[in-house]
């Protein structure tokens, strides 16, 4: 055997891909051949150092930067080596000790991003709630200072006036002007810009920055989002690509969502005073209520999770109410109705954890025979109006959940939704993420898992993971590791939703919002175990612990359309 | 390499910290694929962890965490029906001393520093392989994908990218050493 074929064997050993009858190759070669263990030895030290190796070349260069929805990934970087959080007093140890490494030294954000779109820092932790009524009023933004003024013309010669009496009044001055900002900017995700009242560029939109009567916001592409926040708690998100102009709220709130998509969450207004948002073919009438309006090239779409909203056609001033868990679309010549926003086909389990007390959380689909979580902890639960919060680690799980592996075998696809407010950021106990989700064994055979939390070395990183098992992944759903970007798990509601379609294709969600796709799913999900359970908040066997609000989980023997998703969103988790 | 005993928690913390590269390497090298090294590694993390914080003595720390590593493979192994390469006692004892060779060699050895500049000697063509491989973490079928290669012409350029940067760091080691 040749050196180069040593290194070519070795090297398929790494990567899992030895031909039939090499496996015993190996094997013989490493009992009788110390060069050979060597060989292993050096080249798995190489792989197992390279990954955090190249990962700081990459981010050196921007020419081999990843997509933009991958570059917060962590991928399979670095080493496993803040574990020590999972061990109590080790844990501080280990930190301040990785602190004090050259590894740990090494910067992990190379700094400004020369394309500012694609660069989305984590966001900071939101600060707690705050009830809207004790809401501090928005400052007054202060006036830029005047211009310089124009050199005085030369004065004419005339009669030298008298010189005025000490005691003269001084003229007036003029009216101060005074501008009353309307909403704050709570954050920024990605790249938005601050427009004035014309729609000129006032440079990059900023967290904490304040709008003034006129003023607008536009987002940038990708996973680009801004937050605005109204003196009255009223909030509203802007999707990436929206145009958001025109925000006023004297006599009432207004504003005119130009293009785009935002979700708003308005508080009760006056009745003499609603909110009116338009858009370029319609308006939407709003005394108080959760919604998502979309502003489509021809179109306006308006979906309500919350309440009621009027939508009036510009074109022929035809309206229709819109109701909780409905969606209308206002279109030139297109009826105007208000339609149901969730999906039924192809549901297989849904639980809404409206229980309120027990040990039990029903399956409600009506699809088969019900697929009923039992708590088996009920001390780390707790039931909240339509959601049951998991305090501290908890075992609930199902029975095995065949109706679901025989169903998403049969189709080759599948859909798990969730909505979610996780109560930290990051998971519960690094670096094993923390398990929201899904269908397992036990720590390594799974069909399908969603968690939260990534492996190290970015163990405090916040991101949503999908293990997915298919003939081409392991037993326990990976490679590929699939993650939202960082930063995607907050301490808010969250609409978190995993796809796979029978292509083969993977997709993430997050607030309506797609996260990216992976081709690494690809192969039938023939080898999904009819014996595994639908477990919620860890693995069966304990380990790996999430905490936070459980407020709908749906799963599908399908994968739902990114329109479907989206309309999942606008529908909410009531 | 000469070890002293290890006791305490904050003492098997550090080496644990200190020899993390080589120890994941260890168990990487009997599962081969990174995700369930990763799975492995963290609980004998966890274990090496626990025993420091028992106060429990290691007099060898390299040796003594390869074997708890090497139990928790074997007990994987039994536990894990789809493994398609499980290594035998002998080959086990092999791969124990080429590590232990390792450890003697390594010894004041930046592998990271060695690694990094022998990654700029490589044509640039070579190190789109490495960052599609080891930045982005991408499989061989989706390197392929994306090169327009087939998998198995991506994998004879990984096989000699990790030919050359083995050479490249041996120089590099030997170089840095005392003679």
């Amino acid at each position: 055997m040749t050196r180069e074929e040593r290194f070519d064997l070795v090297s398929r050993y790494l990567e899992d891909a030895l031909l039939p009858g090499e496996a015993a190759e190996v094997e013989r070669l490493l009992a009788s051949d110390p060069e050979f263990a060597g060989l292993l030895a050096d080249l798995s030290l190489q792989h197992a150092v390279l990954h955090r190796v190249a990962r700081g070349e990459s981010q050196a260069r921007p020419a081999l930067r990843r997509p933009a929805w991958r570059r917060h990934r962590p991928a399979a970087a670095g080493l496993p080596w803040i574990w020590a959080g999972a061990v109590g007093a080790a844990a501080c140890l280990l930190i301040a000790l990785a602190a004090s490494t050259p590894r740990s030294a090494a910067p992990r954000d190379p700094g400004p991003r020369p394309v500012a779109l694609e660069a989305v820092p984590p966001p900071p932790e939101p600060p707690p709630p705050e009830p809207p009524t004790l809401r501090p009023p928005l400052p007054v933004r202060p006036l830029p200072p005047p211009p310089p003024a124009p050199p005085a013309p030369p004065a004419p010669v005339s009669p030298p006036a008298p010189d005025p009496a000490p005691s003269a009044p001084l003229p007036e001055p003029p009216p101060r002007q005074t501008l009353v900002t309307v909403a704050s900017l709570e954050r920024v995700e990605g790249e938005a810009r601050l427009l004035d009242a014309a729609g000129g560029d006032k440079g990059p939109a900023q967290a904490g920055q304040v709008l003034v009567a006129g003023e607008g916001v536009r987002t940038g592409a990708a996973r680009s989002r801004a937050v605005l926040s109204f003196h009255d708690g009223t909030r509203i998100v802007l999707h990436a690509g929206s145009l958001l102009r025109g925000l006023d709220d004297r006599p009432r709130k207004s504003a005119l969502l130009a293009e785009g998509t935002l979700a708003a969450d308005v508080v009760p207004q006056p009745a003499e005073r609603p909110f009116v948002l338009s858009t370029p073919n319609a308006e939407t009438t709003v005394l108080g209520t959760r919604f998502t309006l979309s502003a489509l090239p021809d179109a306006t779409r308006l979906d309500v999770r919350s309440g009621r909203v009027r939508l009036l056609r510009s074109s022929d001033r035809a309206a229709v109410e819109v109701a909780a868990g409905h969606f209308a679309v206002a279109a030139p010549g297109a009826i105007l109705a208000a339609l149901p926003l969730r999906t039924p086909g192809g549901l297989l389990a849904l639980y809404l954890f409206d229980e309120g007390k027990g040990q039990v959380v029903h399956d409600t689909a009506r699809n088969g025979p019900a697929l009923d979580l039992r708590i088996e902890t009920p001390g780390a639960v707790r039931w909240l109006p339509g959601a049951l919060q998991v305090h501290s680690p908890a075992v609930i799980a199902s029975r095995p959940a065949a109706k679901v592996a025989e169903a998403c075998r049969r189709s080759n696809e599948a859909t798990l939704e969730l909505w979610i407010r996780p109560a930290r950021t990051s998971s519960l106990a690094p670096p094993h993420p923390g398990r929201i989700a899904g269908f397992s064994g036990d720590l390594f055979n799974r069909n399908l898992s969603l968690e939260q939390g990534t492996p190290p070395p970015l163990s405090a990183d916040t991101s949503f993971n999908l293990r997915l098992r298919t003939s081409s992944t392991n037993d326990n759903g990976y490679p590929p590791l699939f993650r939202t970007p960082a930063g995607s798990a907050r301490t808010e509601l969250t609409h978190l939703v995993a796809t796979r379609s029978a292509a083969g294709t993977a997709a993430l969600y997050v607030d309506g919002a797609p996260q990216g796709e992976s081709r690494g799913f690809a192969g039938p999900l023939a080898n999904w175990s009819p014996a595994f359970p639908l477990v919620l908040a860890d693995e069966q066997g304990g380990g790996r612990p999430w905490i936070g609000e459980y407020l709908l989980l749906a799963v599908y023997d399908r994968a739902l359309s990114a329109d479907e998703v989206l309309q999942h969103f606008g529908a909410g988790p009531d | 390499m000469a070890e002293n005993a290890a006791g305490s928690g904050s003492s098997l913390a550090r080496r644990l910290l200190e020899h993390r590269d080589a120890l994941f390497a260890y168990v990487l090298s009997l599962v081969r694929n990174w995700q369930t090294a990763e799975e492995l590694f963290q609980e004998v993390s966890l274990v090496v962890l626990q025993k420091g914080q028992q106060g429990e003595a290691v007099e060898q720390f390299l040796p003594w965490s390869r074997e708890v590593a090497r139990r928790m493979v074997l007990d994987h192994w039994k536990k894990s029906a789809r493994s398609r390469v499980v290594l035998g006692e002998a080959a086990l004892d092999a791969v124990d001393r080429a590590f232990e060779e390792r450890d003697r060699e390594a010894a004041g050895v930046d592998l990271v520093a060695s690694l990094r500049r022998c990654l700029e000697k490589l044509p640039e063509h070579l190190r789109r392989i490495v960052d599609l491989r080891y930045s982005e973490s991408l499989s061989l079928d989706e390197i392929a994908r994306r090169l327009a290669r087939t998998a198995g012409a991506v994998q004879v350029a990984l096989s000699r990218i990790r030919m050359k940067l083995h050479d490249c760091t041996r120089r590099a080691g030997g170089e840095a050493s005392p003679a």
